[in-house]
């Protein structure tokens, strides 16, 4: 009898010790995560929905320039959290809300959904944080947009490839990710400025969704049926279109690559002088968007939203970013503080900010 | 209100001044495929009378008592109940209606749902809308404190988590748990209960009849039946073979039961066998290695040897199916039980348990027997196809060893699961009422077969609901509650002996 | 009825809340587990003992909480709803769309799917077909529908909706009133009303409640309409949350209100529902979600972490519940 209530009391004791554990071991990691900030200076939480290469070097620059200020005492903490599930935005709001929790002075977030995430920026800007949206177009009044504008993307992933084919002959637009708000700004321009080109004929449309692979299966699936093509401008891919080509042993058209460096050396290594160029948005933005923050919270006068220039890339340039990329790493620019606030002052009186001098 | 003490079973009221019936069954028949079940059954209760009803296993017990709660449709025949016209449909609406509670033997309650829902589900009054669930409780809880006083049951708890006995307290309180109570049919209502608790029950009983309530009390516990019923009928294939008044003796109900001592012919094959072999084959079995033996605490010791077949008999669910699953599921912990490594299991119902649909005849003969058709792990197609059609034509398989084994006949798929124990190099095979339901030629075959697998050197253990087929073992093993009460050997074994064995109560009490 | 002299042996109120305490005891462990993580949360972050604090926490419960609610009850009658996840995001799309463009026939479309659930209960009970494959089945169809009214997340949610989730009262966390609600509806309907032990009864033993001269069918449709009713809530306090439609938003749901009905005390089998126990196991599913990243576990790991906390908790019941039963 004894030994039975004996029994029921070990095993219970042992249950809670195993929550206990788990909960002590969590306990631990968490105090060799936020040690090393000072109390003085700043503190940021960056919330991205998913992770890609792209995010991946956003990432590894936000972190570059916060270990940077840290030192100089400007930031005091920082963290970077990346949403589970595939860019899932109740599991991003959630985030965003236990961050909202640990109150930092800045909060970053590169958003899953431009809509779904509109309460949870409020209450984040609510609770007292400065909040800055990260890559999205979002209707949150109370934050800051840092963003890339995706009209003028559209814009520099044509324009120089018609430029290239003298402003005559026969094109396939490579489309993004179709469906999505950005994409529907990026293809309008497009289709703005392929207006006053009337001996350019777009002989198809492919859904390459800004990924090589997808581009190069999509690109061999009409090329058969396709006239000679002069260029396939539109959302990068261009190493798939490239290959699609020449496994099909037709004449390469002037092409968009990635602006990683992978991409890069496949450029140079073919040898491509066709007046190919790469375009890309500016994985940097997320260096500008610290001192953006800062200058928020200097209390200076920031406009809503902040549009900074796209990241392109001409032949002229190619063996200078080779020489600073490692091979999985998106070019991005070296923004610094007097570049972000001579931006900030070009989007308060209208104009376009400048980007950043890049040698 | 008298307040009758428990155990107090005398000076009933006369039946036969009431002497009017409550419901009567007029040659009712009832067959499920080519069983008879029920064979021109004429049957009454009447009104404030206790009837006890007894028989063997597949007398029909249990198909009478669902016929007479309209739970099933007779085949031919008549049940009336007394208020009712003649042309009234009796179905189970209408057997409620008119007052009709049957307790079963199988316990119905559910075991998620506490005491005092379950109640409620098969209570048919109006429970109204807020506050049923107190009032619900209030009714549980009277019936168990009239009818069980120091019950000790809280009915706020789980029926799942009250032990036996309590529960089927609750399942005779539960169908008492109405107005208007006609008929009450107790299907081995004691089989759980205490000493006390029973007598609390048939205590509670007389009170029923005194108001005229009609109760019919199926029960394998002779002596009880014989203290506490009005009359007695016997069942025995179908029929009700003699309806008694309480005054017989418990030998007197078991010659009805057992029938006319007649030699059948199943028997003298044995007898005239046996003594064909000259020695005694008793002891010829005798000298077999032991194949298994499990201990029995108490009772017999079970054992098994090669050449032996084992049957295992009594009334059905004492304890024949637990030995079985402790036979073939022995492992390297079990103890007190010893059992050869190689055996092999061919369960009673074959549509949940043993044949894979999907496959071929053949494929459903030599799944067992993968050692004996396979070198190295591999198995060898031309051997899986000898083996196959060796059993087939053995056993004359209709269809083939190729045709689906849903496109067979009940009986023929039968064979081909009897045949896979046997396919199977088993030293012991294992066989759970495989006959049931099927055709005397087919059985007739199958015991063929057994004899000769037995012949080789196997062991069989054969647990069978019918006493018959007992003649065609060496060796009988007859269970009540749990336990063996008696082993029966060559001569021994016959259909009497072995019903009288199964009533045997001196074990019987569990509690 | 007998007039018995003794008094009525109804149990007294001690038996009764040990009773109650017996059969609540599989939740108890999702009580230690959430109390346990809410502890060490607010050890990291004091800054959640306050009323805009904890309102942040247990926001996001409030829709799976509605939810698991509802797969509480379709599993009480032994039936397990895959398509939660998607109907939930389907109806956030609603919400985000028709609603608020034709809020007519936004609501009929709402009402559809309540018949439709109805219609899945009937076609279960009657062509006895798994519910997995049948819920399994509709959430393509929800996904599909989902897509073809909004093929990226977006619309809006209408304005009664939005102010439902802009509701703050400074005496309460509004989520805290929320999940007491949902509970308190769990709790009527299965353990109060008489369908309720009727569904738990289906679930426990079909073949006895049919006996008993009960309609196995009208249990299950009726269970099934009022667990859409409870989706539908689910779907609409999420997208008053999000004030935006998106298909995906709860597919993560389907999983989540299972574990969070097991954590709770609830079985596969059929026949046990226990509302506060799902309530508990919904909330601290969510509370796990908020200290991991509380405590900064690397979010590569913490899928990980979270399937394990489950798993000891799981194992920690039955482990318990053993030593309950000896």
């Amino acid at each position: 009898m004894s030994f039975r209530t004996l029994r029921r009391f070990t095993v219970a004791a042992a249950a809670i010790a195993a929550l206990t554990l788990t909960g002590c071991s969590a306990d631990g990691s968490e105090a060799a995560g936020s040690g090393g900030g000072s109390a003085e200076g700043v503190s940021i939480s960056l919330s991205n929905g998913f992770v890609n290469g792209w995010r991946l070097t956003l990432i590894n620059k936000f972190e570059e320039e916060a270990k940077k200020l840290q030192k100089d005492g400007i930031v005091s903490e920082f963290n970077t959290v990346n949403a589970p599930g595939e860019n899932s935005a109740t599991e991003q709001a959630s985030q965003i809300r236990s961050l909202v929790l640990q109150n930092p002075d800045v909060l970053m977030v590169i958003p899953a959904s431009s809509t779904a995430l509109v309460p949870a920026v409020e209450e984040a800007c609510d609770a007292g944080i400065t909040v800055i949206v990260l890559d999205a177009d979002m209707d949150a009044p109370c934050a800051t947009i840092v963003r890339n504008a995706y009209d003028q993307w559209g814009e520099v992933s044509l324009q120089p490839a018609l430029d290239a084919i003298n402003g005559t002959g026969n094109i396939v637009i490579n489309r993004g990710v179709i469906g999505s708000q950005p994409e529907e700004e990026f293809h309008a321009r497009q289709l703005e400025i392929l207006e006053d080109y009337p001996d350019v004929t777009v002989s198809a449309e492919v859904n390459g969704f800004c990924d090589s692979s997808t581009a190069q299966k999509e690109i061999v699936g009409v090329l058969g049926s396709l006239p000679d093509i002069a260029a396939v401008p539109g959302c990068i891919g261009g190493m798939g279109v490239v290959q699609a080509f020449e496994s099909a042993g037709r004449e390469l058209p002037v092409v968009v690559f990635d602006t990683d460096g992978k991409s890069l050396q496949f450029w140079k290594d073919k040898g491509i002088e066709n007046g190919s160029f790469a375009a890309l948005t500016d994985p940097g933005q997320a260096v500008a968007a610290i001192y953006v923050a800062l200058a928020v919270l200097d209390g200076k006068d920031v406009p809503e939203e902040i549009v900074l220039p796209l990241l392109q890339i001409e032949q002229a340039d190619l063996d200078y970013w080779l020489g600073e990329l490692d091979s999985d790493e998106y070019a991005a620019y070296p923004w610094d503080k007097a570049s972000v606030e001579a931006a900030i002052e070009a989007a308060a009186a209208g104009d376009d900010a400048e980007a950043p001098a890049i040698k | 209100m008298t307040t009758s003490a428990p155990n107090t079973a005398v000076s009933y009221p006369s039946p036969s001044v009431v002497a009017q019936p409550t419901i009567r069954a007029t040659a009712v028949s009832k067959h499920y495929g080519n069983t008879h079940a029920l064979n021109g059954i004429d049957l009454e209760v009447l009104s404030g009378e206790i009837l006890g009803l007894v028989g063997h296993n597949g007398a029909g017990k249990s198909t009478l008592m669902r016929v007479l709660a309209g739970r099933e449709r007779a085949d031919a025949g008549t049940v009336r109940f007394r208020d009712l016209p003649g042309g009234h449909a009796w179905t189970g609406p209408s057997a409620e209606a008119a007052g009709v509670r049957m307790v079963h033997q199988e316990l119905a309650l559910c075991s998620d749902l506490t005491v005092t829902e379950n109640a409620w589900l098969s209570d048919r009054r109006k429970s109204g809308g807020f506050g049923w669930r107190r009032r619900a409780e209030r009714r549980i809880v009277d019936v168990l404190d009239a009818v069980f006083p120091g019950h000790g049951i809280a009915v706020i708890k789980r029926a799942g988590d009250l032990p036996m006995a309590q529960r089927q307290m609750v399942e005779i309180a539960r169908a008492l748990c109405t107005e208007t109570l006609r008929l009450l049919i107790l299907d081995e209502p004691t089989e759980s209960l205490g000493v006390d608790t029973a007598g609390q029950l048939y205590a509670h009983l007389r009170t029923l009849t005194q108001r005229g309530v009609s109760v019919l009390l199926i029960s394998h516990r002779m002596h009880e039946v014989i203290a506490h019923s009005d009359r007695i009928a016997v069942m025995k294939d179908g029929r009700v073979v003699s309806v008694t008044d309480a005054q017989v003796t418990e030998d007197e109900l078991l010659v009805a039961m057992g029938g006319e001592v007649r030699p059948d012919a199943a028997t003298l094959d044995r007898v005239v066998s046996a003594e064909a072999a000259g020695a005694s084959g008793d002891s010829a079995s005798r000298s077999g290695t032991l194949v298994a033996a499990v201990a029995n605490s108490g009772g017999t010791q079970f054992e098994a040897r090669s050449g032996e077949i084992i049957g295992l008999a009594g009334l059905a669910g004492q304890g024949q199916e637990e030995l079985l699953q402790k036979l073939w599921a022995a492992g390297t912990f079990s103890r007190g039980t010893q059992v050869s490594r190689h055996r092999a299991y061919v369960p009673g119902d074959r549509q949940t348990s043993g044949i894979l649909p999907l496959w071929s005849v053949a494929e459903n003969l030599t799944i067992a027997a993968s050692r004996v058709i396979s070198r190295f792990g591999i198995v060898s197609t031309r051997r899986k196809r000898e083996l196959a059609d060796h059993w087939v034509s053995a056993l004359k398989v209709l269809g083939g060893a190729h045709a689906p084994i849903t496109a067979l006949s009940g009986g023929n798929q039968q064979k081909v699961l009897i045949a896979r124990a046997f396919a199977a190099d088993a030293k012991l095979v294992l066989l759970d009422d495989p006959f049931r339901g099927v055709d005397v030629a087919t059985k007739n075959e199958l015991y063929a077969l057994m004899k000769a697998e037995a012949a080789l050197g196997r062991s069989i253990v054969w647990y069978s609901t019918e006493n018959k087929e007992m003649a065609h073992c060496d060796r009988v093993y007859v269970f009540r509650a749990g336990r063996v009460v008696s082993e029966l050997r060559g001569f021994t074994i016959t259909e009497e002996r072995i019903i009288a064995d199964s009533f045997d109560d001196r074990t019987g009490e569990i509690r | 009825m007998t007039s018995s002299t003794l008094t009525p042996t109804l149990p007294d109120t001690r038996t009764r809340l040990k009773v109650t305490a017996a059969h609540g005891s599989p939740a108890l462990l999702s009580l230690v587990a959430m109390v346990v993580i809410f502890s060490i949360a607010v050890a990291n972050q004091p800054g959640i003992l306050s009323i805009p604090g904890l309102t942040l926490m247990l926001m996001s419960a409030v829709p799976l909480v509605l939810a698991t609610q509802a797969q509480m009850l379709i599993m009480s009658v032994g039936d397990i709803d895959l398509g939660i996840g998607y109907l939930v995001g389907f109806v956030t799309v609603i919400a985000a769309t028709l609603l608020q463009t034709s809020p007519f026939v936004g609501i009929l479309v709402l009402g559809t799917i309540v018949i439709a659930y109805a219609a899945l209960g009937l076609i279960i009970q009657k062509r006895n077909v798994p519910s997995i494959i049948v819920t399994l089945g509709m959430s393509f169809v929800w996904l599909g529908l989902g897509l073809q009214f909004l093929p990226t997340p977006g619309g809006e949610a209408p304005a009664w909706l939005a102010a439902i989730g802009r509701w703050r009262p400074d005496w309460v966390p509004a989520p805290l009133v929320f999940i007491l609600i949902a509970t308190l509806v769990g709790w009527l309907i299965v353990r109060r009303s008489r369908l309720g032990t009727r569904m738990r009864a289906l679930g426990s033993s079909p073949a006895t409640l049919e006996k008993l001269g009960w309609s196995l069918t009208r249990t299950r449709v009726l269970t099934y309409l009022i667990a859409a009713g409870l989706i539908i809530a689910a779907g609409l306090m999420l997208a008053s949350q999000t004030r935006s439609g998106d298909i995906n938003s709860a597919s993560n749901f389907t999983l989540m209100t299972i574990a969070a009905v097991i954590l709770g005390g609830g079985n596969f089998s059929g026949g046990r529902a226990l509302p506060l126990g799902a309530t508990l196991g919904a909330v601290t599913l969510g509370l796990i979600t908020v200290l991991l990243s509380l405590i900064n576990l690397s979010s590569s790991l913490q899928s990980a972490a979270q399937g394990l906390i489950v798993l000891a908790v799981l194992a920690g019941r039955v482990i318990t519940e053993r030593a309950i039963r000896s």
